[in-house]
């Protein structure tokens, strides 16, 4: 059953959302520029001061260093971080998804060993899934690991690997038995020290010239025991249970808020024809409904469910959306871009670039719509 | 759409689906009669202020998925503003609300005489009485008048549902059948709006089931079409409109009162964003047959065409809900979305009377 349940923020998660928003104010105020969503520029300060608030690891157990706290208020500080542009890419991949890997499948003492160091942003972790060849079909990964004296040898190659450059671990999903009938058994989870012997990072530019991603070897690199995550074959079942988290989260609708609140400034004190209201409804229209849905994931995973196709679907819809939005900006700007001309400009030359990437990194719309697809007809298309 | 009456759903439901319907275009869609007479018998048809918004929703809902021709969601809205106008209608009148936009009074003596159209009258040929906005002294007030007598130009909308237009000449009305207080004009418009997407969610449900049921049954190439990458992403599509729907329909009737305009503004955008895209990809994976008269699916796309724009068009609502959320003092385009936010309180963002 397909569901969206919605819901408001409570009192203390609202006095959150206007702690954090006091705090973005004062930290653009400080003269830090917008960025859109996870095209942001790492900064490694912010996540340290963020971090300092106890803003990152939020749902993660005190006993591990974490604040015990929500799905939800996570979801609460990242929304009110993307809106206005934060540099969230630093803590991004260790705050969404390794920390509530290492919490579903790592052992305690890798639980121990990483967690307190995520939370402080003391460590940062970057993922190694796509190669060369295996984008979507990520299951026919070919990097592999062999058995040797208290650990493994890893021989491959990752590509697209974003923050591998500054990180310090790569998750690198690798095969450790070998290839028999189903392609999804025999793989694991390596958590490889990008520093370590072996290992080589080399960046690839993306079209706006950014440096976010990068081919990452690993030639004979020796990765000991308590490195592999959680138990030895379990790769594919921990890579896909934490699409939910991955998928759902505001980062899949919110990449352009930063720009729709630079002209929102511009408008508010002019009156404006029915042509741009009309515009501008149906972008408030489709922000809220998105909003709500992602925020009634996050409460399911409050609640110990899994929604995994609910965020597939909301990915799909939002990602589209932003491309959307890009096109509504454009034809109220109908003007030429200046990628030159200060802030709107600059921004919004930044989404049109970069706006092919929204509706494929995390897994492609297409991939995302074929999973929904086997749900609709297995449970006969109920929707509510 | 969780945050409604499932129980009164399921039990509306059985009515209808007791009643066999006969798919086929009319100019007009009859009367069924034995419907009717069973949601009066079981009280349906008499519900206002007594029953919650998650009730008319639910009604509103079950009338959409079974392309119902009856004016269930009308007759409750008009017998809520009755309610709270404390204007009288008996249990058996088919009574609707004549029009959102205020007719003209003038007080002569004790009496007022109201002139001025009402045009699209939902179900205005079938109703012995019609609940009206009139302007009196410079105040929208509710009055209660008899149909019969007036002058009546029948019309319809896509799915042939009755949309009359009424004509008030000096209609002389006493003033025991004009109400004090009650819903704004507004309210009422986007109380109307809110149960119209509410009966379009129905109508979508349904074809996304009927659209899955088919592309699974139709065999080409060897093969159910469902099979085919290209109907499958169509089906995704389906559902994704349907779900997104669901969730402004559930924001806007869980929504505060406070904030009650502007979730159901979002709600009325969403449903004509998003039954656009789904009656042409429905249509698109029933292939020919779905243009057939005899074919289910087309009593709920004619009225979702229709219902997207009735209480205001997609257009109408994006731009109240612009002229809602864009304002000088306001602190930015995000914190207006996600409220609460103090500056709002003054945006007329919420309901008038309680819901």
């Amino acid at each position: 059953m397909i569901t969206f349940p919605s819901s408001q923020l409570t009192s203390a998660e609202l006095a959150l959302r206007d702690e954090v928003r006091a705090f973005m104010a004062e930290y653009l105020a400080r003269g830090h520029r917008r960025q859109l969503g996870i095209n942001a520029e790492p900064s490694i300060e912010f996540s340290r001061e963020i971090a300092r608030r106890g803003w990152i690891g939020m749902s993660v157990p005190v006993e591990y260093g974490g604040h015990g706290r929500t799905a939800v208020d996570r979801f609460v500080v990242v929304e009110e971080m993307l809106a206005v542009g934060a540099p969230i890419s630093a803590h991004w991949v260790g705050d969404r998804q390794t920390a509530q890997m290492l919490l579903r499948f790592g052992t305690e003492e890798q639980k121990h060993a990483f967690l307190p160091r995520i939370v402080a942003s003391d460590v940062f972790f970057c993922l190694g899934m796509s190669e060369p060849g295996s984008g979507s079909d990520l299951a026919s990964v070919r990097t592999r690991a062999t058995r040797t004296e208290g650990g493994w040898i890893l021989n491959g190659q990752k590509v697209w690997t974003s923050g591998a450059q500054y990180a310090d671990y790569v998750v690198t999903l690798c095969r450790t038995e070998p290839l028999g009938e189903r392609k999804h058994v025999g793989l694991s989870q390596l958590m490889v020290d990008l520093k370590a012997e072996g290992v080589t990072v080399a960046p690839i530019r993306l079209l706006n010239g950014a440096h976010h991603f990068n081919e990452v070897f690993f030639d004979n690199v020796f990765v000991p025991d308590e490195m592999l995550l959680g138990r030895p074959g379990d790769g594919w079942h921990q890579v896909t249970s934490e699409l939910a988290h991955e998928r759902s989260g505001p980062d899949r609708f919110l990449s352009v808020m930063p720009i729709v609140q630079v002209l929102y400034d511009e408008y508010k004190t002019r009156d404006l024809d029915p042509g741009t209201r009309n515009q501008l409804g149906r972008l408030f229209a489709m922000y809220m409904t998105f909003r709500s849905m992602s925020l009634s994931i996050a409460r399911r995973l409050d609640a110990g469910e899994l929604p995994a196709v609910e965020a597939a679907l909301v990915k799909d819809m939002g990602t589209q959306f932003e491309n959307r939005a890009v096109q509504v900006i454009r034809s109220l700007l109908n003007r030429e871009i200046d990628p030159a001309a200060g802030e709107l400009d600059e921004l919004l030359a930044d989404a049109i670039i970069t706006a092919p990437t929204f509706t494929l990194r995390g897994g492609t719309n297409e991939v995302l719509r074929t999973v929904i697809a086997k749900d609709l007809m297995r449970t006969r298309g109920n929707v509510a | 759409m969780t945050n409604f009456n499932q129980d009164l759903f399921s039990v509306v439901t059985t009515i209808f689906e007791k009643h066999d319907q006969q798919i086929r275009h009319h100019a007009v869609e009859p009367w069924p009669d034995q419907v009717w007479d069973q949601l009066r018998e079981t009280g349906f048809t008499a519900i206002g202020r007594d029953a919650a918004l998650e009730d008319h929703a639910a009604l509103a809902k079950a009338i959409g998925q079974h392309a119902v021709a009856l004016p269930l969601v009308d007759v409750g809205l008009a017998r809520w503003i009755a309610d709270l106008a404390g204007l009288e209608v008996p249990a058996d009148a088919v009574v609707v609300c004549a029009g959102v936009r205020p007719l003209e009074g003038r007080i002569e003596a004790d009496r007022v005489v109201v002139s001025g159209t009402a045009s699209r009258v939902p179900w205005g040929r079938h109703a012995d009485l019609l609940v009206v906005p009139v302007e009196i002294d410079g105040t929208t007030r509710w009055a209660i008048v008899e149909r019969a007598g007036l002058d009546l130009r029948e019309s319809v909308n896509f799915a042939s549902e009755p949309r009359d237009t009424l004509r008030f000449d000096d209609l002389v009305v006493p003033m025991s059948a004009v109400g004090t207080g009650g819903p704004s004009v507004r309210d009422v418009r986007a109380r109307g709006a809110l149960l119209r997407t509410a009966s379009g969610l129905g109508a979508m449900e349904f074809v996304l089931d009927t659209s899955l049921t088919y592309a699974e049954q139709r065999v080409q190439f060897g093969r159910p079409i469902s099979g085919f990458q290209t109907v499958q992403h169509h089906l995704v599509l389906i559902a994704e409109a349907v779900a997104s729907v669901a969730s402004a329909v559930d924001a806007a009737v869980s929504a505060p009162p406070e904030l009650r305009l502007m979730t159901v503004a979002a709600a009325k955008v969403m449903l004509g964003e998003q039954a656009a895209i789904l009656t042409r990809l429905a249509h698109q994976v029933h292939g020919a047959i779905g243009a057939a008269e005899e074919h289910p699916l087309q009593p709920r796309t004619r009225r979702l065409w229709s219902w997207q724009d009735e209480f205001g068009t997609t257009t109408d609502w994006a731009i109240d809900l612009a002229d809602q959320l864009v304002f000088p003092e306001s602190p930015g385009a995000w914190p207006a979305m996600t409220p609460p936010l103090d500056a709002l309180a003054s945006r007329e963002v919420g309901e008038v009377v309680p819901w």
